[in-house]
């Protein structure tokens, strides 16, 4: 049942695309915010990008229980 | 502890034959367009469900009875594909954030959860559940307790087995005594 999210998480984590740090978006464009260069512009690479946003926040929660 | 065959459930969940054209050619939310087509705009979906008290008290408790991260993400996934919320192909490419956003769901709410990463199956959390569900009922429909450490399964009485085969025949093409 689980075997598409395990592929999924597993294909994900051999990217590599979780092991750079998260920066904060602060690039400004001409017409408004334009997406940081670590989010990027495949989809893989935007999942990422939030995966890693989310588990920032659950260290900084984890940090904040302990 | 008692058990029960899981391929014996997985029968009845099957379509009928002929199922599939019950409905008219795009009458079903997954053959429409989706409502989402962007990972970005299907994240910040699966956020605002999130969100929901609702939604996340049953996440939780789910999580709590042992179910692993990976059923979960994916069941509601592909819930959503039936929904017409998003494609499957965007759903799939989703589920990693889904599963981290759980992961934060059980640590909010400090509750141990399993990830089910591991490449073997584990079908004891649904075989112990489908079995809890099949004491229920054999209780609700007899009105009797079943005590603990007492098996569903028949025991082998060596009574159902393969009938003798008649003396003379030989082989497959061998004719019979007339």
């Amino acid at each position: 049942m689980s075997k598409m999210a395990r592929t999924a998480i597993n294909n994900l984590n051999k990217s590599g695309l979780l092991e750079d740090d998260v920066t904060t978006p602060t690039v400004k464009g001409f017409m408004g915010n334009k997406k940081s260069e670590a989010q990027g512009d495949d989809p893989t690479s935007t999942v990422a990008h939030f995966v890693k946003l989310v588990r920032k926040q659950r260290k900084e929660l984890s940090n904040a229980n302990s | 502890m008692p058990t029960v065959n899981p391929d014996s459930i997985e029968k009845f969940n099957a379509p009928i034959p002929g199922e599939s054209l019950t409905a008219e050619p795009g009458g079903r939310p997954w053959q429409k367009p989706p409502q989402f087509s962007k990972v970005e705009d299907v994240m910040n979906y699966y956020v605002d469900k999130m969100s929901d008290p609702k939604l996340s008290g049953n996440a939780v408790s789910i999580m709590e009875s042992g179910v692993p991260l990976t059923m979960l993400s994916e069941t509601l996934m592909t819930a959503n594909v039936m929904e017409g919320v998003h494609t499957i192909d965007v759903g799939i490419l989703v589920i990693p954030f889904i599963v981290e956003m759980l992961e934060y769901l059980a640590d909010e709410a400090g509750v141990k959860y399993e990830l089910g990463l591991e490449e073997e199956e584990d079908n004891s959390v649904v075989d112990s559940l489908a079995a809890k569900k099949a004491f229920e009922r054999f209780e609700q429909e007899t009105g009797r307790e079943i005590p603990e450490g007492e098996s569903l399964e028949q025991e082998d009485t060596g009574e159902a087995e393969e009938a003798p085969s008649p003396e003379g025949s030989k082989g497959l093409m061998s004719r019979g005594v007339m």
